[in-house]
C-alpha cells in the first residue's frame, strides 16, 4: 500500500504525533501486540510436521468467534465449490490444512491486530492489502519456482507493523487530544510502520526472513541476503496496491514498474500476473469478510 | 524495430559451458556476445543447482561435527531450525560466483545481452529484452549453452508447497520431519543424504535397486549403509502408481507393491529436460534428440554447420566440469585450433554424504574388457588422516589389468572423495603403471595415503596370485 507520497492536510498536526509516536518507539513505551495464539500456532502448524489436522481443529474451536469466521470464509464464492461446510471438521477436510492454516493466520490477525474501532475503513483496507499481497505471493513464488509457503508469510505479514501503528496513533490522540486528519494517519502509518514491523517480527519470533522483507521490502536493492524474498514481497505489495486500488495504478504503469524487470519478468510473463486480478479479487472478499 | 549487431561468436546461456565458450573465443581476439535470459550471469549451476546445494551440505556437515563434538559441549540443534540459518553463506558465495563471472566476461571484452534469444537463421539471433526491446546479433558461430531445468512430467503434480523439485527445496523455511525423494540419481542422493543428516525422515524411491547404477556398487553399498545410519530409508524396485498432495497434511505415494508412503514433503528429482522452448530449433532446422536434447558431433557441433550446442543441452553426462571443457572444444573447433588431449577421462563427484566420487573404468566394464584384474582397496579408517578426523567409513578402490600395473580406473567414498580422485585421472592420462603410487611420496597424513595402501593391497595380491601359480607348478 503506497500512500507516501500523499499530501498532508495538516503537517504540524502530522508533526507532533510524529514525534510522540517517534519517542514511543525509541523508548520502547508502545505495548507490542501478542502474536493471536491461534496465528501463532498456525504459522508453525502449517511449518511444523508434528502438527496435524486434529491439533489445526481444536485450535479453532477454542475460539468460536474465531471457528465462526474460518466457516463464513470456507463457504464463501472463493473456497466453496459444492455443497456448504456446516462443520469446522468438514471445513478441514476439504479445504486442507495447509488453506486451513492460512485461514486461520488470517482470521487471528484480523480479530486480534487488524481491530481498530473508529477506524475501520483503514483497517480494512490494510487487511485486504495484506491479504492480496499474500494471494500474490504465493503466485509469484510459484512462477519462479520458490517455495510457495515461505513467500507467502513474508507477503502476508510484510506490513504488519502498520495496523500497530495505527494504533499508536489512537494512543496518541488520547493523550493529546488533537483530531488528525484520516489522510494524515495514513501518512504516519507509511512513516514508522517499517521500524514497529521490524520489532514485531522480532517479538513474533517470525523466520528470519519475514523479519528482513519488511525492512527491506520498499528498497530491496540495498537488501544484502533474502534478495529474492525481498523483491517477490516487493512486487506482492505493488501487485495488492494495483488489485485494490488503494491508489490509482493503472495496468499500464504496473507494467512500468521496475520491480517486474529486477524480478526477471518478462511482458509475458507479467500478463500471466495481470490475468489473476478477477480470481483474486474474489478471493480478497471472501477472506476479508 | 531490431537493433543489428554483429560479432564473430554468439553464446546463447552463461553456465559454466556458455562461459567458457565465450571466454576461449574472446581470448582468440574474436568479437563475443553472450546472452543470458535470467538477470543474473551463472546459469543454473550457480543459482540453483550446484552451488546451493553444496552451501547447505557444508552446513548440514558443520551441524553432524557439531552434535559428535556434543560430548564435550552440549550442542542440540534448534527445535524448527530454520534453513536459511543453515545457509547463511549462501548469498556471500553466490555473490563471489557472479562478481568472478562478470569480471572475466568484462576482462574479455565479451558484450552482454540480458534477454530470451531466438535462432532466426544458422548465423542470426532475435534477442527479446526483458523490457520488451528486440535486437538482432548475426554471427559467424553460436553457441547454444541455454541448460536444462528439472523435469515436471504432467501426472506429477509439483506446487513447490508441498511436492518440491531441486529448486524450490532450497527456499524451504524450515527443515521438514519427513521427506521422499523420488529419484535415484545424483540429485536424489546428494538432497536425500543431507536431509537425512540434518534429521529429516527420508525415504528415496527408484526404480533402479540401488542408487546411482551408474556407480561402482560397492561405493553404493556404503553409500546406502550410511544414509540408512542417518535414519534414511531406500526403496529400491519400486513403481510409482501415484503421488499427491492430500489436501491435508501429507504427500501420500503409492507404490505397485501396495505400499504407502506418507511424508510432509516430496522431492520430485527424477531427471532433467533441455532448455530449448523458444529458441527456434526446429525453424533453423536443428536436429533434436528424442528427449528435445540438441544432436551434435563429437565436436559439438549440430547438424548446421554454424551452430554448436554444449552442456545439459546436448544431454549427459550434463556436468558443469564436462559443460565447461566441451565449451571450450566447440570454439577451438569452431576457429580450427588444435583440441589439446583427447577428451576421454571424465572424473564424476558426487556430493552425498559420504562423498563419492569416480573415473575410468568400472570394476564391471574392466571385467570385460579385461578379463582377468587385480583390485587393491584402502580404507579410510586404516589411514591415519582417517582416525585423526574419525571418519566412520571411506574407501579407495583402484582397478588396474590382470598383470596389476596398468591402472583402469578409480572409486572413491568418503572424505574429500571429489578432490582425491583427480590424482587418479591424472595417472590414467599420463598411463601411470599402479606403481606410481607407491614409488612416489604422498604428503603424511592426508586422505592421498590411501592411493599408496590400495596400490599396495593391489601389489600384494598380485604377489600372492604368483605364489599360488609358483607353488602349484611346483
Amino acid at each position: 500500500m503506497s500512500n507516501g507520497t500523499a499530501t498532508l492536510r495538516s503537517p504540524a498536526t502530522v508533526e507532533k504525533y510524529s514525534n510522540y509516536i517517534e519517542e514511543m518507539i525509541e523508548q520502547n513505551t508502545f505495548a507490542l501486540p501478542m502474536l493471536p495464539q491461534v496465528a501463532s500456532q498456525a504459522i508453525s502448524m502449517t511449518h511444523d510436521p508434528n502438527a496435524n489436522l486434529e491439533d489445526l481443529s481444536n485450535l479453532i474451536h477454542k475460539d468460536q468467534v474465531l471457528a465462526g469466521h474460518v466457516l463464513r470464509i470456507a463457504n464463501s464464492a472463493a473456497f466453496c465449490t459444492g455443497d456448504p461446510v456446516v462443520s469446522l471438521n468438514q471445513a478441514l477436510a476439504r479445504l486442507g490444512m495447509s488453506i486451513m492454516g492460512e485461514i486461520a493466520i488470517s482470521a487471528s490477525l484480523k480479530k486480534g491486530i487488524f481491530n481498530v474501532p473508529g477506524f475501520e475503513d483503514v483497517i480494512h483496507e490494510l487487511w485486504a492489502h495484506a491479504l492480496a499481497s499474500g494471494m500474490f505471493g504465493k503466485e509469484i513464488a510459484r512462477s519462479k519456482r520458490y517455495n510457495v509457503e515461505g513467500q507467502y508469510l513474508c507477503s502476508l505479514l510484510h506490513a504488519i507493523g502498520k495496523p500497530v501503528v495505527l494504533q499508536m496513533v489512537l494512543k496518541v490522540r488520547e493523550r493529546i487530544q488533537d483530531d488528525i486528519a484520516k489522510g494524515d494517519v495514513v501518512a504516519l502509518i507509511e512513516r514508522f510502520h517499517i521500524r514497529v514491523g521490524r520489532k514485531i517480527a522480532a517479538k513474533w519470533k517470525l523466520p528470519q526472513t519475514v523479519g528482513f522483507v519488511i525492512e527491506y521490502y520498499p528498497q530491496y536493492a540495498a537488501a544484502k541476503q533474502f534478495k529474492n524474498e525481498t523483491m517477490m514481497t516487493c512486487l506482492s505489495d505493488e501487485m495488492a496496491s494495483w488489485l485494490l486500488q488503494t491508489i490509482h495504478i493503472s495496468d499500464e504503469s504496473l507494467k512500468k514498474h521496475p520491480i517486474f524487470m529486477a524480478l526477471n519478468y518478462y511482458p509475458d510473463e507479467v500478463e500471466a500476473l495481470i490475468a489473476k486480478k478477477e480470481p483474486f479479487l474474489e478471493t480478497v472478499k471472501s477472506m476479508s469478510i | 524495430m531490431s537493433e543489428n549487431l554483429n560479432y564473430d561468436i554468439v553464446v546463447i546461456g552463461s553456465g559454466p559451458g556458455g562461459t567458457k565458450a565465450a571466454v576461449q573465443g574472446a581470448k582468440e581476439g574474436r568479437r563475443v556476445a553472450m546472452i543470458e535470459q535470467e538477470r543474473e550471469v551463472g546459469g543454473a549451476c550457480v543459482y540453483h543447482g550446484t552451488i546451493p546445494s553444496k552451501t547447505l551440505r557444508e552446513a548440514a556437515l558443520q551441524v553432524v561435527s557439531l552434535k559428535r563434538g556434543s560430548s564435550v559441549f552440549e550442542v542440540k540443534m534448534t527445535e524448527h531450525a530454520e534453513i536459511s540459518t543453515l545457509m547463511l553463506r549462501l548469498e556471500e558465495v553466490l555473490s563471489a560466483q557472479r562478481k568472478f563471472i562478470q569480471m572475466h566476461l568484462g576482462d574479455n571484452a565479451i558484450d552482454h545481452f540480458h534477454g530470451r534469444a531466438k535462432l532466426v537463421g544458422p548465423n542470426a539471433v532475435q534477442i527479446y529484452g526483458v523490457d520488451g526491446s528486440q535486437k538482432v546479433l548475426h554471427a559467424e558461430y553460436i553457441v547454444i549453452a541455454t541448460g536444462s531445468r528439472p523435469r515436471q512430467p504432467p501426472d506429477v503434480p509439483i506446487d513447490h508447497e508441498h511436492i518440491l523439485d531441486s529448486d524450490s527445496i532450497l527456499s524451504t523455511i524450515y527443515v521438514p520431519r519427513s521427506l521422499t525423494v523420488v529419484g535415484g540419481g545424483v540429485i536424489a542422493t546428494e538432497y536425500a543424504s543431507i536431509f537425512a543428516l540434518l534429521g529429516t525422515q527420508v525415504t528415496m524411491i527408484d526404480r533402479a535397486p540401488r542408487p546411482l547404477m551408474f556407480l561402482d556398487p560397492e561405493l553404493t553399498e556404503q553409500y546406502t549403509a550410511a544414509f540408512e545410519s542417518y535414519g534414511g530409508t531406500y526403496l529400491g524396485n519400486q513403481e510409482i502408481t501415484s503421488m499427491r498432495w492430500d489436501g491435508a497434511s501429507q504427500v501420500v505415494t503409492e507404490l505397485a507393491s501396495g505400499e504407502v508412503i506418507e511424508s510432509d514433503k516430496m522431492l520430485f528429482a527424477l531427471g532433467r529436460v533441455a532448455n530449448v522452448e523458444g529458441l527456434g530449433l526446429a525453424a533453423v532446422g536443428v536436429e533434436q534428440g528424442k528427449r528435445g536434447h540438441v544432436l551434435v558431433d563429437k565436436n559439438y557441433r549440430s547438424n548446421i554447420p554454424s551452430i554448436y550446442a554444449v552442456g545439459d543441452v546436448i544431454g549427459a553426462p550434463a556436468l558443469a566440469s564436462c559443460s565447461m571443457e566441451q565449451g571450450r572444444r566447440a570454439v577451438c573447433h569452431a576457429l580450427g585450433i588444435d583440441l589439446g588431449y583427447p577428451f576421454e577421462i571424465v572424473p564424476i563427484g558426487i556430493y552425498g554424504v559420504p562423498e563419492m566420487a569416480s573415473v575410468g573404468l568400472s570394476e564391471e566394464q574392466a571385467r570385460e574388457q579385461y578379463g582377468s584384474i587385480v583390485i587393491g582397496r584402502a580404507d579410510f579408517r586404516e589411514i591415519a588422516r582417517g582416525q585423526i578426523v574419525g571418519v566412520r567409513g571411506g574407501m579407495l578402490k583402484l582397478i588396474a589389468d590382470g598383470e596389476g600395473k596398468r591402472l583402469l580406473g578409480a572409486h572413491i567414498i568418503g572424505e574429500s572423495a571429489c578432490d582425491l580422485i583427480h590424482v587418479a585421472e591424472m595417472a590414467l592420462i599420463n598411463g601411470n603403471e599402479v606403481t606410481v603410487f607407491t614409488e612416489n611420496i604422498f604428503n603424511f597424513p592426508t586422505f592421498g595415503e590411501a592411493y599408496r595402501v590400495a596400490a599396495l593391497n593391489l601389489i600384494n595380491k598380485v604377489k600372492q596370485k604368483k605364489r599360488v601359480r609358483q607353488s602349484s607348478i611346483c
